[in-house]
């Protein structure tokens, strides 16, 4: 009985240590997205159900779609995976539907978005004429319909309309920029520290 | 003498022709009447142990390659042709042999006229995609319907998803 529970402790433990082990990530992966997807596991949640086109390697989740892994949260009403291998002429999108709101981390801290639609292309083309090849990554995701971008980094607010996320750059633009905010969540000049307007600072009088 | 010898076997021939035709009518009478397979409802003692056959097998050059396997623990005939599988297990496969897709139910009605694997009740699916290292895991609980002739699946309400590995495919020119 004793060695029973011996051994089913060390069954446990070893499967437990085989699924904390991260999978390796390809050597073909892009650096920007690995973080977001090879390290961890990724989990989408529906509450109208699931529709699988195997042949196209497209995937449909309906009504309440929640997305998660380690590094993004994400949540709208319809949710389109298409996932052909890629190549010549063929890319993979992710389309996110309808109340679409992402959270996302990245090295400058947390991020949020809102939109009615949001569309995650990765595309690989070559740039040059066959058979010579010059092939060039693309993997951005835009942002349209009442797009709302609060990126972590310098707490910038984007308002536009699209709002571009470049993955490959790490950047996030709108060509037609509405406004942008900048936020400081911890204002320095709140306690009196330094100016709180942008005159010159005062002389000192001693000084003449 | 041959030619009358001749003449005299010709209904001898057709004598026996139509003894075994009409041996083959009681046979075929019997199976039709025993077989659960042409019974139109679900008679009592039509479950059988055990159940599993190949699906469809990919098109030349590879029409020695099964595509899809079905197989349970116990089986019964349904109505119009359907046959209820218990811990029923669908299998598909790629061309070069490796696994596809594991689709398991509790319990699934197969549609071998039109093709189609439906149940109201739980459904698990794995499937690999070794080219791009990736693996999902599907899980749902308030039923689900299979197309076999164009790999169409649909499961119904709450279901979740769990993917292992890279979310998009890698290219390797």
């Amino acid at each position: 009985m004793r060695n029973l529970f011996v051994c089913l402790l060390a069954l446990t433990g070893g499967y437990w240590l085989c699924a904390q082990t991260p999978a390796q990530s390809s050597p073909g992966e892009l650096p920007a997205l690995s973080g977001a997807s090879a390290n961890s596991d990724t989990t989408i949640l529906s509450d109208n159900g699931f529709e699988g086109y195997y042949r196209l390697k497209t995937y449909i989740y309906h009504g309440n779609v929640r997305a998660f892994n380690a590094q993004m949260k994400l949540r709208c009403e319809l949710l389109t995976v298409e996932l052909p291998d890629v190549g010549e002429g063929k890319f993979n999108r992710v389309t996110a539907e309808t109340n679409v709101v992402i959270d996302w981390v990245d090295e400058h801290g947390t991020n949020h978005a809102t939109a009615d639609k949001a569309v995650y292309t990765y595309v690989v083309t070559n740039l040059a004429t066959l058979p010579e090849t010059n092939y060039q990554t693309n993997s951005t995701v835009v942002l349209t319909g009442i797009p709302y971008a609060h990126a972590t980094f310098g707490q910038e607010i984007l308002d536009g309309n699209p709002i571009v996320w470049d993955r490959i750059k790490d950047s996030i633009y709108t060509p037609n920029l509405k406004q942008t905010v900048i936020k400081s969540t911890t204002n320095i000049f709140e306690g009196g520290i330094g100016p709180k307007t942008n005159a010159a600072p005062k002389t000192n009088s001693s000084t003449k | 003498m041959r030619i009358e010898s001749r003449s005299n076997r010709k209904p001898a021939t057709a004598a026996r022709v139509a003894s075994c035709a009409a041996l083959l009518g009681v046979v075929c009478g019997l199976v039709f009447l025993f077989d659960p397979a042409f019974a139109d409802q679900p008679g009592v003692g039509n479950s059988a142990k055990g159940f599993n056959t190949a699906l469809d097998f990919f098109p030349p050059p590879h029409e020695l390659q099964v595509r899809s396997y079905l197989e349970g623990s116990e089986s019964e005939m349904g109505p119009n042709g359907t046959i209820i599988l218990h811990n029923a297990k669908l299998q598909t496969f790629h061309e070069d042999g490796t696994k596809e897709m594991i689709m398991s139910a509790p319990q699934c009605i197969y549609d071998y006229g039109n093709k189609i694997a439906h149940s109201d009740g739980a459904l698990n699916l794995q499937t690999w995609d070794s080219n791009n290292k990736r693996a999902l895991q599907l899980q749902g609980s308030n039923g689900f319907y299979w197309q076999q002739t164009n790999s169409y699946l649909i499961v119904s309400n709450q279901q979740t998803t769990h993917i292992t590995g890279s979310l998009t495919n890698t290219f390797n020119p």
